[in-house]
């Protein structure tokens, strides 16, 4: 079985199976395009993950690894988000930090299938919501000028969905 | 097993080890566990020096801090175009300036949306708005000449529609020829303006436009400013009343419009035009080189000649639609025979010995029949198999669930079915018999009376509709019935409730199937108030639009502020 190392911002190296590492698009291309030979011993360095991210990372894509490749739909309407397996579900049932470092860590590996169900997981968090209750859920602050927020909301209103 | 469970195993006092406790992860070895697909190895860790001696480094604090500094534009903007309708996105971007910016830029999500700049728009800054953004599909009502030569169109727009455009024509095709992207433009004239149509015209040429929808009245001659300049334009809509000039033979213009565009036009829908004692639409069907796919014609009557005529020279016909005319079974039969591509039928019939008829059509996917006859026989399709049919709407027919059930067994993949029918049949036995097709999307039923009707599949419970999105009943349907039904469909989407007989006690009981609702419409519900209302934006967290609509228990009901955009119209006594 073959392994590689990875090494994680804060110096903490994983051994890992090499199936396993090549969910990541970024680990993958490193080894078959740029050709970094996992037997040398090096660890490949992850600058931008923190141990405990690449930890979680790492059982998702353990779960995860032998999934078939998604169908590819170009829709551009919006796609359904109560689909997630009740795998992924308990698996981010984090807190919001996490599930955002998750995100990151995700983005920059390039897991296409994780970013897409945290997405989702995010998407869910959002339905049903006004936006004063969106605030709230992800403590952001209403930075709009005095004004602006009536001049949206004056847009919204011929705003409509296309049939 | 749970993906979280800590492996036991690793322990001691080495300072790695005591590195990793710090971290909340434990160190463990190599072959400790048979499944284990990956170990921390010991790793020098970070030691900084300290007044007390050497430290581990503790984990970095994790600052609690606002989503969008966290999460890259990027991150946000897939989940905002991937997995948000356009109406959660309308909450969206309320949130803050740079969630507001994100839906802004993003041409994909723009898409999905049509602006309407109202009348007096530009009062409300929509005009400006429009000219400045990237949306594509764009309505505007009642523009003025101030409003064009300021500024230009924004270039995006694919879907233009102007309704009442109180600006000449030469300035509005002038208008037009700055929009290169333009596919598909529908205008709405105003009867008593003078578009000022004699004038010379700006040689533009609309190189991008396939359709085009024009609802022009009395104002027929408003279709020669687009003649010449459509180079490839497929589609044409034209809803208008001919005049008759005394030098000319009836239809002139549209004729020589069709003869200017009949090496691209194979979509044509006609409102309004006369056909009935003139030679026009055979000379239309008549025109060299025009091949036709898709006519629809909503005359309530044609001449039976028109049509054989119009079957036999434009044979390439897909899609026939003549919701209005009364079709006998000779013409049906001339219609099956010269048009072997046809997919699509839209009919009114007297006749009800159809099977034989459809046999003829092969490949016909979509059919639409409203029964105009006066006697009250059961149209039976048990004899018809048609593996292709995918949509089916019948109206006004006398259907028996027996020869349906035959039908449906031999027609299973209808994905949209609609029946509009007589008491004659029992609803229950309705859904039994649809309950056969296992393809089902949607499903209509409207029936009238409360004629009591035999039963035939009282002990026959139910099938699963397991692909049913949107289900419309308009009848006196009981809340067990209904409740039946509701707890077959695990994923509707879309519900509506027409004259059900349904209380607010009997919405506890439906309101468990309603989780999935997107959408939901009340109507003429004699005995659903506002706890039902209360009840359904409680239970139904999916819930973006709800319409209530003639439910005399509302009463002056004021729906409450929430994410739920929620139609209300008052009651008001009609006949029903």
């Amino acid at each position: 079985m073959s392994t590689i190392k990875l090494e994680t911002s804060d110096g903490v190296k994983f051994t890992v199976k090499t199936q396993v590492a090549k969910c990541s698009g970024t680990i993958r291309t490193m080894l078959e395009d740029i050709g970094i030979n996992p037997q040398d011993g090096e660890a490949i360095p992850l600058s931008n993950v923190h141990s405990t991210i690449l930890q979680k990372i790492l059982v998702w894509a353990e779960h995860h690894v032998d999934d078939p490749e998604p169908p590819r739909d170009d829709a551009d309407a919006a796609k359904r988000t109560d689909d997630i397996c009740s795998w992924d579900e308990d698996f981010l049932k984090v807190d919001q930090r996490t599930l955002f470092d998750v995100m990151l860590a995700a983005n920059y590996l390039d897991m296409k299938q994780l970013i897409a169900v945290c997405c989702k997981t995010v998407a869910n968090m959002i339905k049903g919501k006004t936006a004063d209750q969106i605030r709230k859920t992800f403590n952001i602050e209403n930075d709009f000028p005095p004004g602006d927020e009536d001049k949206i909301r004056l847009r919204n209103q011929f705003c409509e969905e296309r049939r | 097993m749970s993906p979280h469970r800590n492996i036991p195993g690793a322990s001691g006092h080495s300072s790695p080890a005591s590195f990793c406790s710090n971290l909340g992860v434990r160190r463990l070895e190599w072959g400790e566990h048979p499944n284990l697909f990956y170990y921390k190895e010991p790793s020098t860790p970070v030691f900084e020096l300290t007044t007390f001696g050497l430290r581990v480094q503790p984990p970095p604090a994790i600052p609690p801090d606002a989503m969008n500094h966290i999460l890259p534009d990027e991150i946000l903007r897939q989940t905002f175009e991937q997995f948000l309708t356009p109406f959660q996105l309308k909450s969206v971007r309320l949130v803050c300036r740079d969630w507001n910016r994100l839906v802004c830029d993003s041409a994909k999500l723009l898409d999905r949306y049509r602006i309407t700049v109202p009348a007096g728009g530009d009062a409300l800054g929509g005009w400006q708005h429009v000219t400045t953004s990237r949306y594509t599909t764009v309505q505007v009502w009642n523009l003025t000449v101030g409003m064009v030569p300021s500024v230009p169109l924004a270039t995006t727009i694919r879907i233009l529609r102007l309704v009442n455009p109180w600006i000449t024509a030469r300035q509005l095709v002038g208008m037009l020829g700055c929009l290169p992207n333009l596919v598909h433009l529908g205008v709405v004239a105003v009867d008593n303006f003078n578009y000022e149509l004699y004038e010379t015209m700006p040689a533009v040429h609309l190189d991008s436009l396939e359709s085009l929808n024009l609802n022009l009245g009395v104002k027929d001659e408003f279709l020669c400013i687009f003649q010449g300049i459509c180079p490839r334009l497929k589609g044409l809509q034209v809803n208008m009343v001919i005049k008759k000039y005394l030098e000319a033979p009836y239809g002139t213009k549209l004729l020589e419009f069709i003869r200017s565009t009949r090496n691209t036009l194979v979509d044509v829908w006609f409102n309004g035009i006369e056909f009935r004692e003139e030679s026009l639409l055979r000379d239309i069907a008549a025109i060299e080189g025009l091949k036709l796919k898709d006519v629809t014609l909503t005359n309530s009557f044609i001449r039976p000649s028109d049509i054989v005529h119009l079957c036999q020279s434009q044979t390439s016909i897909e899609a026939l639609k003549l919701p209005a005319c009364n079709i006998g079974s000779e013409i049906l039969t001339l219609i099956a025979t010269h048009l072997p591509n046809l997919n699509e039928l839209k009919v009114q019939t007297e006749i009800v010995a159809l099977q034989h008829i459809l046999s003829n059509l092969p490949r016909l996917q979509s059919l639409m029949m409203r029964y105009a006859g006066q006697f009250n026989e059961i149209l039976n399709l048990s004899a018809w198999q048609n593996p292709h049919l995918l949509h089916l709407n019948l109206d006004g027919f006398f259907l028996t669930s027996t020869t349906l059930l035959t039908f449906f067994k031999r027609s299973p993949n209808i994905q949209t079915l609609k029946l509009y029918f007589h008491s004659t049949t029992c609803a229950y036995d309705l859904f039994v018999v649809a309950g056969q097709l296992k393809e089902l999307r949607r499903l209509t039923v409207s029936f009238t009376g409360l004629a009591p009707t035999p039963i035939h599949f009282m002990d026959i419970s139910l099938s699963p509709f397991r692909k049913l999105r949107q289900l419309e009943i308009f009848g006196e349907l009981y809340c067990d019935v209904l409740g039946e039904l509701l707890e077959n469909c695990p994923l509707l989407q879309d519900l509506n409730l027409t004259r059900c007989l349904i209380t607010d006690d009997d919405m506890l009981l439906l309101v468990p199937f309603m989780k999935n609702l997107t959408k939901l419409s009340f109507g003429y519900l004699q005995a659903v108030g506002v706890s039902s209302y209360q009840l359904v934006m409680q239970r139904c967290p999916k819930l973006e639009t709800f319409t209530i609509a003639n439910c005399p228990l509302f009463g002056h009901f004021v729906p409450q502020q929430s994410s739920v955009r929620v139609n209300y119209q008052p009651y008001f006594h009609t006949s029903y």
